[in-house]
């Protein structure tokens, strides 16, 4: 039996089931849809058990001890379902938050900062970067609203509004380029699945 | 009125025509590629010539912080990038930090050519790494404490090219191919930062605007965007694929969308003044 063809079956069918919404909602587009939540469901499920072997109890069983801390930390989250104990899973959200805020923050200040600052000064004259230089400047003036936006600050503040909306317009460019290679992608996969059936490809 | 009659009837089309002729202008490219041109862009050439200029040996991490909705895009970029790398004397680890990233890279280790490359000497999975920005960090500073075994349950202290790879400091090149911005920024604050890592962002097009600053100033040493830098870079290496088939379909596509912009837009503006002239 061809596994790879017949994976390429269910893919095809699951597409179509779930392109089956840009007519109107029906059973078949809600199949597809329960069907990919309980695979994915799934599959992360197997993700976190194979995690949980290979990060924390491999290590354990090895005799690195120290692993039990995290283990036991992963655990008392789970004591949020109890109403008596729910104050134990505040720890591992500490940990987790205070551990990700430090870790953010020792590239944040250098490297999303200082860095940017540093690449708009230091940028060579030409348009595009003088440009750039006062979009950023306009751009804050528009969020600035401690001082009411008239006479020359409302000029400024409607430059930094003109260049956020240029700005929404490549993104949204983008994101409309983005969704057709996606869906363009799809339909290759249905010539793909048709020229083998055919015994074309 | 009955020009606008037909301008307040056109604001008011049914979604579902404007579906049917996408994909009319969508199948027609894919049966018979029309072959429109593609222009090579500045961040595309940039990274093939890295690659091209890499020393023998040198350890090109490719990271799939990807899913299967975003493969689409990402697939294409990671296929041409894998080939290109593997004809090289180059030692290739790939790894991820999002849950479907290792099972797609897998998957696009598969179906290409590996020469005389041999898994565990040359090149290798180390499958998925779970902690997000934390395991990020943990992987620049040692590999060898985060992770134990690869994607197929080696253990990869027994895997002869993790002996050359122990942190960022051994990563010539680091790919991201990713749909996540926050990805390439973690790797901006968790790698470049620290170690100076030359990050090139394989990144949908939809995440291009916001990674072109850090790009500016020389935090992300390139950028492939979407499908269609990877169609850039398959005709780079002279290796058409899914790339270029995806980009014709793409372009007509695209003028699609603008032209019904510019009608709906036009429309509204039409129904717009003829309320206007309604009051009056």
């Amino acid at each position: 039996m061809d596994f790879a063809l017949l994976g390429s079956f269910v893919a095809v069918v699951l597409t179509l089931l779930i392109y089956s919404f840009l007519y109107k909602e029906n059973r078949f587009y809600r199949f597809a849809e329960y069907s990919f939540i309980g695979v994915a469901s799934g599959y992360w499920l197997m993700v976190a058990i194979n995690n949980l072997q290979s990060v924390a109890w491999g290590p354990i069983i090895k005799g690195n001890y120290l692993y039990v801390i995290p283990l036991i930390l992963g655990v008392a989250l789970f004591a949020r379902l109890s109403k008596g104990y729910s104050w134990l899973a505040r720890w591992p959200v500490a940990v987790v938050v205070g551990t990700g805020t430090a870790l953010a923050l020792r590239g944040f200040v250098d490297a999303m900062f200082i860095g940017q600052i540093r690449a708009t000064i230091a940028a060579p004259m030409n348009f595009d970067n003088l440009l750039i230089a006062v979009i950023t400047v306009c751009s804050l003036f528009f969020f600035m609203f401690t001082v009411e936006h008239k006479g020359p600050i409302g000029i400024v503040a409607k430059i930094g509004r003109y260049g956020l909306m240029v700005y929404f317009g490549v993104l949204f460019g983008n994101h409309v380029m983005t969704r057709m290679a996606l869906l363009t992608s799809r339909f290759i996969e249905i010539q793909k699945f048709l020229l083998k059936v055919l015994g074309l490809a | 009125m009955a020009g606008e009659d037909a301008w307040t009837k056109l604001g008011r089309i049914d979604p579902r025509i404007l579906y049917a002729l996408l994909i009319i202008v969508l199948i027609i490219p894919i049966i018979t590629p029309v072959g429109l041109p593609i222009p090579i862009t500045d961040q595309t050439r940039k990274t093939y010539e890295a690659v091209e200029k890499l020393p023998p040996g040198s350890v090109v991490v490719c990271s799939m912080d990807t899913s299967g909705a975003a493969w689409g895009e990402n697939g294409p970029q990671a296929v041409v990038v894998l080939k290109h790398l593997f004809q090289k004397p180059l030692k290739i680890v790939v790894v991820g930090f999002e849950t479907d990233g290792p099972m797609l890279g897998q998957q696009a280790l598969l179906q290409i050519p590996k020469g005389e490359k041999k898994y565990g000497e040359d090149y290798v999975n180390l499958g998925f790494i779970a902690g997000g920005e934390t395991a990020r960090a943990a992987f620049g500073r040692d590999i060898h404490k985060l992770v134990s075994r690869d994607f197929l349950g080696n253990p990869i202290d027994k895997l002869p090219i993790m002996e050359k790879v122990r942190n960022a400091e051994d990563f010539a090149l680091f790919f991201t191919f990713t749909s996540l911005i926050s990805a390439v920024e973690m790797y901006v604050r968790q790698l470049h930062a620290p170690y100076k890592t030359k990050v090139v962002a394989a990144i949908i097009g939809l995440g291009v605007p916001s990674i072109v600053p850090y790009y500016n100033a020389g935090q992300v040493f390139s950028i492939l965007s979407g499908s269609l830098g990877a169609a850039e870079y398959e005709l780079l290496t002279k290796m058409p694929g899914e790339g270029v088939r995806l980009s014709d379909a793409l372009s007509l596509s695209t003028l699609l969308v603008v032209a019904c912009v510019v009608v709906g837009n036009v429309a509204f503006l039409a129904v717009k003044k003829k309320r206007k002239e309604e009051k009056r």
